[in-house]
């Protein structure tokens, strides 16, 4: 038995239960972080807030009153919504690409790689173009993200090639492409004072106008979204062996990918409605928490969306507070993403793990 | 011949110089300091921008060969007949660039003119324009300070300075009677104005930008200060705003006033302007009051703030000063029924949207 | 007692067909060998026998149930599949990868339970290769990666085994230990059957063989009738000596020209 072990086992060396142990305090690590970002989060800002105002305002809202001074409305009102939305839009562009990263096997898609982005974005600009009110953009947004895949989808299921998901991303390339022509086209038609500017800072990104109602009307569509891909944690990372592999080792690849694929348009096309686009969320967390925990989905899906969550609402807190004018977060998030992916190219070139 | 008589006759003879000769061209210095050619007579025109387009409309109207963009329904009834339903023609400079060259040419304009920033960049697309179209292009200077001084100089270039003294006197006018207004009132009793843009209103100007300037010169202070030299418009958080916390907020977005009038939406609650219902639209028939575009147009829109501002200190007969200010610029008599619309607007309720285009 | 009965089938490619007429059957408790060159139709005709690809024409019969009309987590209990070795695309920890051969014995919606996390380390045990469960299989070499698969295959418990190939890029010493393995899964009840292209593997651990040539079943049988010099020269069109060794092994050995 030894000797085939010397033969089996050329020099590598043995990791332990280390690699275990480890795991399993980052998510509860990760956790902590993302209170302690969204803490930061709350008492930065433009509004001048004490640390006595912000107990007091924390005690008030226990005590289920509303908010009395200015301090506690910019609290309640203004930023804990916006932070809010920060850990929210963030846990969720981190967890879909997670997904969508296992779907297609290539740690290098993002979830906008079925044009869902692009999609929102078209419905928003339809929306600003048409001077609507905001709710009715956001709408569009939302049915535009939904409508964009499931174009892409009937697309590849007409096109029905050989291999199903390189098929698909082609077509989200296609449909992606289709989609920005159309906004390019209305952002040339739109008046370039009352709607242009609007158009540009949507696509940008924002979590400027978020207010609690907007968190509201979304978090059921991110929750819905959310459940099945917990239930199906193990499927997943089963189908992420490979269209074939999967089968044959009983899961229903052609059923299972998707109702993967909906819930994770669902949960981006929701907060790219309130939020607009913020891109590189979606490619870097992901990469960054499959190196923390690995790719096993039933723990890398909780420690992306955690990380994500923490991340967006930093990059958020910077955008307000580097002046008094806002910088969009689709730059930040860009400036810092970018250079990354570089970076993971390179190191790829060994391999992606 | 004496000395008199031949200092009359230099006198003379340079005045003949002056006087332009019927048959030969001319030409003038524009406000970028460019020497352009001109046509003896000046019969088309083509504005390259919204700000050109309303100044060349309200100088020699029935010279136009179009508007930039073409005119909504809201807007007509404060154009001359003549000139409401002229094409659309696109922009040649500014935000978006939409004119083709070639249908510029094809429409065969005397004259281009442009009103705005007077800036390098500006000019020496001026002569790269003139030089590939053999068409003059006068660049004007747009800045508010300068409106009388450009007035008599396009009277000048479109053959027209009585007009163009008439409108550069009411100009002078204004500006006299604001600075004389405004010689009582001290920096800290003018009030705090928040300029909002878009339907979120959280677009504004920074202070010393030409989209805001009107703010400074009807006696307010803008609070979007960012003392780092930035000029030109910017985003702002509501968190921003509301450490600001403007007396007056300006905007002439329907949708934004509209869920500001309603007083129910958490971002802007605790602002003083909101509190105190000073939240004002701009109407923006037949072009904008406050801006869009950062033209003359903005005049009326100078008394029209400075009242809200500065209340009896500067009166303001909104119906009568309206009328007279649209026979004199926009070559229209307003009728009650639109005056009314006007009226109703500017007190925050605007007609409502016909079907678009 | 699962067998796996194909019955005139005709298999292959929606533009392509590559055989006809095909007639196999393996049952538990053997091991059958599918010989032939490269290119004569083995994966193919594996990928149709695993319901991956469909049948242009006959029928197979798992148990007693046709294939067709199977599910796919019926049909992973039934037969379970053992690819070459791939470099995955993401660096799952063996035991992990053991783990996911568990899938179709629960539901759609369920975890691995802990008597699934116990099979799989049994698994792994089984093939000698258990100190390797918390090991990264990205950074395990060709030979560990086929054996983990492998112990998948066995955690999957199914009574059949598909096993396309599985010493191909293995050196020799793999190669021994794989095909030892075979004959242990055989002696305990599965069902194997496997492809190859090496005469001397067939003769190893095979109690039939089926000679495979442009996608049609030339020859059936036990290996010593069917593997004679004549048929190997007919197949890969090489000169071989098959040889009876003192103790009881069968070899093939090539015979070069002068």
């Amino acid at each position: 038995m030894g000797g085939r072990q010397a033969a089996l086992n050329p020099g590598a060396p043995m990791t332990a239960q280390r690699a275990a142990s480890r795991v399993s305090w980052i998510i509860p690590g990760l956790a902590v972080l993302a209170l302690a970002v969204a803490v930061i989060g709350l008492t930065v800002g433009a509004f001048p807030v004490t640390l006595d105002g912000f107990f007091r305002a924390l005690k008030n809202f226990w005590s289920g009153d509303l908010p009395q001074t200015a301090e506690q409305r910019v609290l309640f009102g203004i930023r804990g919504p916006r932070v809010l939305a920060g850990l929210l839009v963030g846990a969720s562009l981190a967890g879909a690409g997670v997904v969508y990263q296992g779907l297609f096997r290539n740690p290098l898609v993002s979830p906008d790689v079925l044009g869902v982005s692009a999609g929102a974005g078209l419905g928003a600009v339809i929306g600003i173009f048409l001077s609507l009110p905001v709710f009715a953009i956001q709408m569009l947004a939302f049915g535009g993200g939904l409508a964009t895949v499931g174009l892409v989808y009937l697309v590849a299921v007409a096109v029905r090639g050989r291999d199903p998901t390189l098929v698909l991303v082609l077509g989200g390339v296609v449909v992606g492409a289709l989609a920005g022509a159309a906004i390019s086209l209305l952002k040339i038609l739109a008046d370039p004072y009352d709607q242009l500017p609007a158009i540009t800072f949507w696509l940008l990104g924002s979590l400027a106008s978020v207010r609690g109602g907007d968190l509201w009307n979304v978090m059921p569509a991110v929750l819905i979204g959310l459940v099945p891909l917990v239930l199906l944690r193990w499927q997943i990372n089963v189908l992420s062996l490979g269209d074939e592999e999967a089968k044959s080792l009983g899961v229903e690849s052609g059923r299972l990918r998707v109702i993967v694929i909906a819930a994770a348009t669902l949960i981006t096309a929701s907060v790219v409605a309130i939020s607009g686009v913020i891109g590189w969320v979606g490619l870097v967390i992901p990469h960054i928490a499959r190196m923390l925990v690995g790719p096993n989905f039933e723990r890398l899906l909780p420690a992306a969306m955690l990380m994500g969550a923490s991340y967006l609402v930093l990059v958020d807190t910077l955008a307000r507070s580097l002046g008094r004018i806002e910088v969009p977060l689709g730059i930040l998030t860009a400036v810092v993403g970018a250079p990354f992916f570089l970076w993971l190219l390179w190191r790829g070139r060994h391999g992606w793990s | 011949m004496t000395l008199i008589g031949r200092r009359s006759f230099v006198a003379g003879a340079s005045m003949m110089l002056l006087v332009r000769p019927a048959r030969a061209a001319r030409t003038v210095t524009d406000s970028a300091g460019r020497t352009v050619t001109l046509p003896d007579r000046i019969n088309h025109v083509f504005a390259a921008g919204g700000p050109a387009s309303v100044v060349v409309y309200a100088m020699r109207p029935e010279t136009m060969v179009g508007w930039p963009r073409a005119l909504r329904a809201e807007e007509r009834p404060f154009i001359a007949p003549g000139q409401r339903d002229l094409p659309e023609v696109g922009l040649l400079t500014g935000r978006g660039d939409t004119a083709n060259v070639e249908t510029v040419l094809k429409m065969k304009p005397d004259l281009i003119v442009d009103y705005g920033s007077v800036r390098q960049t500006f000019a020496t697309l001026a002569d790269s324009v003139q030089q590939r179209t053999g068409i003059p292009y006068v660049l004007i200077d747009g800045r508010f300070e300068a409106t009388a001084a450009s007035f008599r100089l396009l009277g000048n270039i479109f053959g027209a300075p009585e007009h163009g003294e008439a409108l550069a006197k009411y100009s002078d006018d204004l500006f006299k009677s604001l600075a004389a207004t405004l010689a009582s009132i001290p920096e800290e009793q003018r009030p705090r104005v928040y300029l909002a843009r878009g339907p979120d209103g959280l677009e504004t100007g920074l202070r010393g930008s030409i989209n805001t300037e009107i703010i400074e010169r009807a006696g307010g202070r803008n609070v979007a200060d960012a003392q780092d030299q930035r000029r030109g418009i910017a985003n702002v958080s509501p968190e921003q705003i509301l450490a600001w916390n403007p007396d007056i907020i300006v905007t002439w977005d329907r949708n934004f006033h509209d869920k500001l009038a309603k007083g129910s939406d958490p971002l802007w609650q605790g602002i003083k302007a909101v509190k105190d219902g000073r939240v004002y639209l701009a109407p923006t028939a037949p072009f904008g009051w406050i801006d869009r575009p950062p033209s003359i147009n903005r005049l009326i829109g100078l008394r029209w703030l400075a009242n809200l501002f500065h209340g009896a200190r500067f009166p303001f007969d909104i119906r009568q000063d309206t009328r007279a200010f649209c026979k004199l610029f926009y070559h229209v008599d307003v009728s009650d029924a639109d005056l009314d619309t006007l009226i109703a607007w500017a007190d925050g309720k605007p007609p409502s949207i016909p079907a678009r285009r | 007692m699962m067998h796996l009965t194909a019955s005139d089938l005709s298999f292959g490619y929606p533009e392509r067909p590559v055989g006809r007429n095909l007639n196999l059957t393996i049952e538990t408790g053997e091991v059958l060998c599918l010989l032939g060159p490269n290119g004569c139709g083995k994966t193919t005709l594996f990928k149709t026998l695993l319901g991956l690809l469909r049948a242009q024409g006959g029928r197979v019969m798992l148990g007693d149930d046709a294939l067709a009309d199977l599910r796919r987590a019926e049909i992973a209990r039934r037969i379970a599949y053992v690819p070459q070795a791939q470099d995955t695309a993401f660096p799952y920890t063996a035991s992990d990868l053991v783990l996911m051969g568990r899938v179709a014995h629960r539901g759609v919606f369920a975890a691995p339970t802990k008597e699934d996390r116990k099979i799989a380390q049994d698994s792994l045990a089984e093939l000698g290769i258990a100190e390797l469960a918390s090991r990264e299989v990205t950074t395990l070499s060709g030979g560990q990666r086929q054996l983990v698969i492998v112990a998948r295959a066995m955690a999957q418990a199914a009574p059949l085994i598909v096993m396309d190939e599985p010493t191909a890029s293995l050196d020799f010493g793999n190669q021994v230990a794989v095909l030892a393995e075979i004959r242990k899964l055989a002696a305990r009840g599965s069902g194997v059957i496997l492809s190859t292209h090496d005469p001397d593997q067939a003769f190893a651990v095979a109690s039939r063989v089926a000679l495979m040539q442009d996608g049609v079943i030339v020859a059936q049988g036990m290996p010593s009738e069917v593997l004679t010099a004549a048929r190997l020269k007919s197949v890969y069109g090489v000169d071989v000596t098959v040889e009876r060794l003192a103790g009881g092994q069968t070899v093939c050995a090539p015979v070069y020209p002068h």
